[in-house]
């Protein structure tokens, strides 16, 4: 009980739906239970064989040695993060994913007793990160754990497309149907075609939107789900959560009347999930029904009760995205906004996410890339500390954001994200088992083998530290290494014999490899491999006339258009040597009342103080070696895949 | 909003210094409209401008189409805007179809002669916005990023009116012969 206890303090407020005992049934009343039509399954091959064979999901690429410099590479933090993703996985409890990992306890342990599973939820978002991390690293570590992973989930889908929880499960959302994690199944059904691209999958996402129509409450132009609720099959809404006992009640299966409504305080986001879905369902089928209710969806989102009240000032908060409450589902809502604004050409929707980073930005520090875990969190009845705590799913949400953003002209946020990625989203993957074993308080070697298991997985942390309130968290590995690959996919991009290099970070790709020498050295290589023009932005910290450029060892004069280097005529196997001056900076911020000191060197945040000193303490940034000078090199065996999978929808 | 009442240019005295900083924008802009650096010229923003090396048409907001006038540079970079998504641009190079490569927001024309003419032509998107200002809610019309109409409209007596733009809702730019000054030298870009 005891675990339960924390793991509802500790676990309810962040991440996602915690499933607790209590079971409150409610009927959806006549206004909110009008149903559309129910599009046939039938085209779905429900034999899930074809899809799920080994050789097809394997990856598949060429691998080559390469003497590098031994910096941040983000295909090793993938190859970590599988790691994780399959280390936290129980095959025996229907592949469900453990939450929390508390290696920084004495002895380390599994939390949560009978809400270990985290209700189910998480696998759809570790089947949805495994294929990106594959492609970054081609490693194949647990890669029958993840067919029969999305076995089991494909396993639970209906001809009608609602994905029902088993029988056997433990839980109240047993032989119930959840919306938020069909939403997540589809995308990681998305991901899985885009490594192989099997038309089955397209059915099998067109299905689940089917799903995701029958299950919607309309009201109005509007629609939504209830929060944190699932559906049986007569129709029935169930509170999955004790929403309506929190500092913030919800009843469903009621219209929510403010964001922060319920046990996790997230409105919006419960609707987020199935918006993403639908717009990717029209995406890649047409389906003109699913563009229409998540423009329903949409709508209830935008809702002025569901966004601060700025009308004080004239304006309010749902036309220009002031949020507050829960970072991650606010920033993750934005995100799925923005794939309806795509897909719509809505100039305004679009700036309105801009304006939602811009929030957002505002209340963290990029340049550490920390951002809170809630905004104003005694305001809604939550406690204190989630103000000064951060949760790697809303920072893995900035990076997301920041690309997608800037892949639409709406900015150029590159720098934000290599902040973000050399910085707090790194530095609280917990991969040091010395150090693991040390806040563990353990003085033996004993545990080691279960601290390997976890070894990759992303904390829930604070400022200095992973602290004695944080742990491994499943929520926060799933997203957390998705940002590795949508910043690792942003490093180079290639078309039409033009590269782009848009961050100073490793990486091996089919037309062009990185070194980094960063942030040891000025230093970037690029080998080239197809390239005929190479596009290098210039990183906003570093003065672009300082940059000496060398190909083939011959110096010469580079051209400057705006923010990026161009570099034209280049033949393959031509190497092209970026060397510059690197400068060191102190900073001081104040994050959650405390005034830090931070020292970067570039963009590298190399030390921060003051420092939290718990005796469970992870530390961050013990990164005195960078700052040496010398750049340690190393033998690494480096993957190119055939395939990229396209970024998409959250 | 959409009359001007603060600026008294219909008072005496007018007032000269909000007049100053709007003018130092105009060239701020213009100025970022294109730029040159060792034969590459970049194309920031579909705005006419006459420069030393390229000249740029755009027949914004009438129709989706802009040419550029190459005079000196070798490659050109050409920024989309936001508000083009990722509709399709149809690039023509003297005429014949290209498919220049994308560089993040940019289309990149190499190999580029003296007197080559680039020549896009895209869809303009038409919208109605709405926004509230000061408590009071405004439909806005835009055709691409240009606001061609807005409502509802300050009728007051000394107000000098904004937004009188019908004549952009024409799918057809007029055409007129304009005397184009290129300057020898520019003036970088000052501390405000």
């Amino acid at each position: 009980m005891t675990h339960r206890v924390r793991l509802h303090r500790l676990m309810s407020p962040l991440c996602t739906l915690v499933l607790l005992p209590t079971l409150i049934s409610v009927a959806a009343d006549d206004n909110n239970s009008q149903r559309r039509v129910v599009p046939s399954g039938a085209k779905v091959d429900m034999n899930t064989d074809s899809i799920l064979r080994l050789e097809e999901i394997r990856p598949r690429g060429h691998w080559y040695d390469a003497k590098v410099p031994d910096t941040l590479d983000l295909a090793d933090r993938a190859g970590l993060a599988i790691n994780a993703l399959i280390g936290e996985v129980n095959p025996k409890e229907f592949y469900g994913i453990y939450q929390s990992y508390k290696f920084n306890a004495n002895p380390p342990h599994i939390e949560g007793g009978a809400d270990a599973l985290y209700g189910l939820v998480l696998e759809p978002r570790s089947a949805r990160t495994l294929p990106m991390l594959r492609v970054m690293s081609g490693s194949s570590f647990g890669l029958e754990i993840e067919r029969d992973m999305m076995k089991a989930m494909l396993g639970q889908v209906q001809k009608t497309g609602e994905m029902i929880y088993p029988r056997d499960f433990e839980g109240p959302a047993r032989e119930l149907s959840y919306p938020a994690r069909m939403g997540m199944l589809a995308f990681a059904a998305q991901n899985w075609y885009g490594r192989d691209p099997n038309p089955m999958w397209l059915d099998w996402i067109d299905l689940l939107s089917d799903g995701l129509k029958k299950d919607a409450i309309h009201i109005d132009d509007r629609a939504y789900y209830p929060i944190q609720s699932a559906i049986d099959s007569s129709g029935v809404w169930h509170d999955m959560a004790q929403g309506g006992t929190g500092p913030t009640p919800y009843h469903t299966p009621e219209e929510p009347t403010q964001d922060e409504e319920g046990q996790e305080g997230t409105a919006k986001n419960d609707q987020t999930r199935a918006l993403s879905t639908l717009v990717l369902d029209y995406k890649l089928t047409g389906n003109k029904d699913s563009l229409q209710l998540a423009r329903e969806l949409a709508r209830e989102i935008l809702r002025p009760a569901l966004w601060v009240n700025t009308s004080d000032d004239g304006y309010p908060g749902n036309e220009h995205a002031v949020f507050e409450g829960h970072f991650h589902a606010n920033v993750h809502t934005l995100i799925g906004l923005l794939d309806l604004a795509d897909v719509d050409h809505d100039p305004w929707l679009k700036e309105f996410v801009r304006e939602g980073y811009a929030n957002a930005i505002r209340n963290g520090v990029v340049q550490l890339g920390w951002f809170p875990a809630w905004i104003h969190p005694t305001k809604f009845g939550r406690p204190a500390w989630l103000a000064e705590s951060d949760e790697i799913c809303g920072i893995g949400d900035m990076v997301l954001l920041a690309i997608r953003l800037s892949d639409d002209g709406l900015g150029d946020y590159w720098d934000d994200v290599d902040s973000i990625v050399r910085n707090q989203l790194t530095a609280q993957q917990v991969i040091d088992v010395d150090l693991m074993r040390r806040a563990s308080g353990v003085t033996t070697t004993a545990y080691d083998g279960e601290l390997n298991r976890f070894r990759g997985g992303f904390g829930l942390g604070g400022i200095t530290t992973i602290s004695e309130n944080g742990q491994i968290a499943g929520c926060c590995t799933g997203n957390g290494s998705q940002a590795l690959y949508y910043a690792w996919d942003g490093i180079t991009r290639f078309d039409n014999k033009t590269a782009t290099v848009n961050l100073f970070l490793n990486r091996a790709s089919a037309w062009l490899d990185i070194d980094s020498y960063l942030p040891y050295t000025g230093k970037v290589v690029l080998h080239n491999k197809l390239a005929s023009t190479v596009m290098v932005r210039v990183p906003d910290w570093l003065d672009r006339n300082a940059i000496s450029i060398a190909v083939n060892g011959k110096v010469i004069a580079a051209i400057s258009t705006g923010r990026y280097l161009m570099l034209g005529n280049l033949a393959p196997k031509d190497v092209i040597t970026l060397t510059f001056p690197l400068k060191d900076s102190v900073e001081k911020d104040t994050m959650a009342g405390t005034a830090y000191t931070i020292r970067f060197r570039g963009s590298t945040v190399v030390d921060i103080s003051p420092r939290a000193n718990g005796p469970h303490s992870y530390p961050l940034y013990l990164r005195s070696a960078f700052t040496s000078g010398d750049v340690p090199m190393r033998l690494k065996r480096r993957f190119v895949s055939d395939r990229l999978i396209p970024l998409g929808v959250y | 909003m959409v009359y001007i009442k603060d600026l008294k240019f219909n008072a005496d005295p007018p007032a000269i210094e909000d007049g100053h900083t709007a003018s130092q924008a105009l060239y701020y802009a213009w100025e970022g409209i294109t730029r040159f650096h060792d034969g590459v010229a970049t194309v920031n923003l579909f705005l006419n401008r006459a420069s030393g090396w390229m000249d740029v048409d755009s027949y914004l907001p009438h129709k989706g189409k802009v040419v550029l006038h190459n005079k000196q540079a070798r490659s050109a970079l050409v920024r989309m805007p936001a508000w083009l998504g990722t509709s399709p641009i149809s690039a023509t190079l003297n005429g014949s179809q290209e498919h220049p490569p994308r560089a993040g927001r940019y289309l990149a024309f190499e190999r580029l002669r003296p007197g080559d003419v680039i020549t896009l032509h895209f869809d303009v998107p038409q919208s109605p916005e709405k926004y509230t200002i000061d408590d009071i809610k405004y439909t806005v019309a835009f055709r691409g990023s240009t606001a061609i109409d807005m409502q509802p409209r300050d009728s007051g007596p000394h107000g000098y009116p904004l937004y009188l733009r019908e004549p952009m809702k024409s799918g057809e730019a007029s055409m007129h012969t304009v005397k184009r000054f290129a300057a020898d030298s520019l003036i970088g870009a000052q501390v405000f």
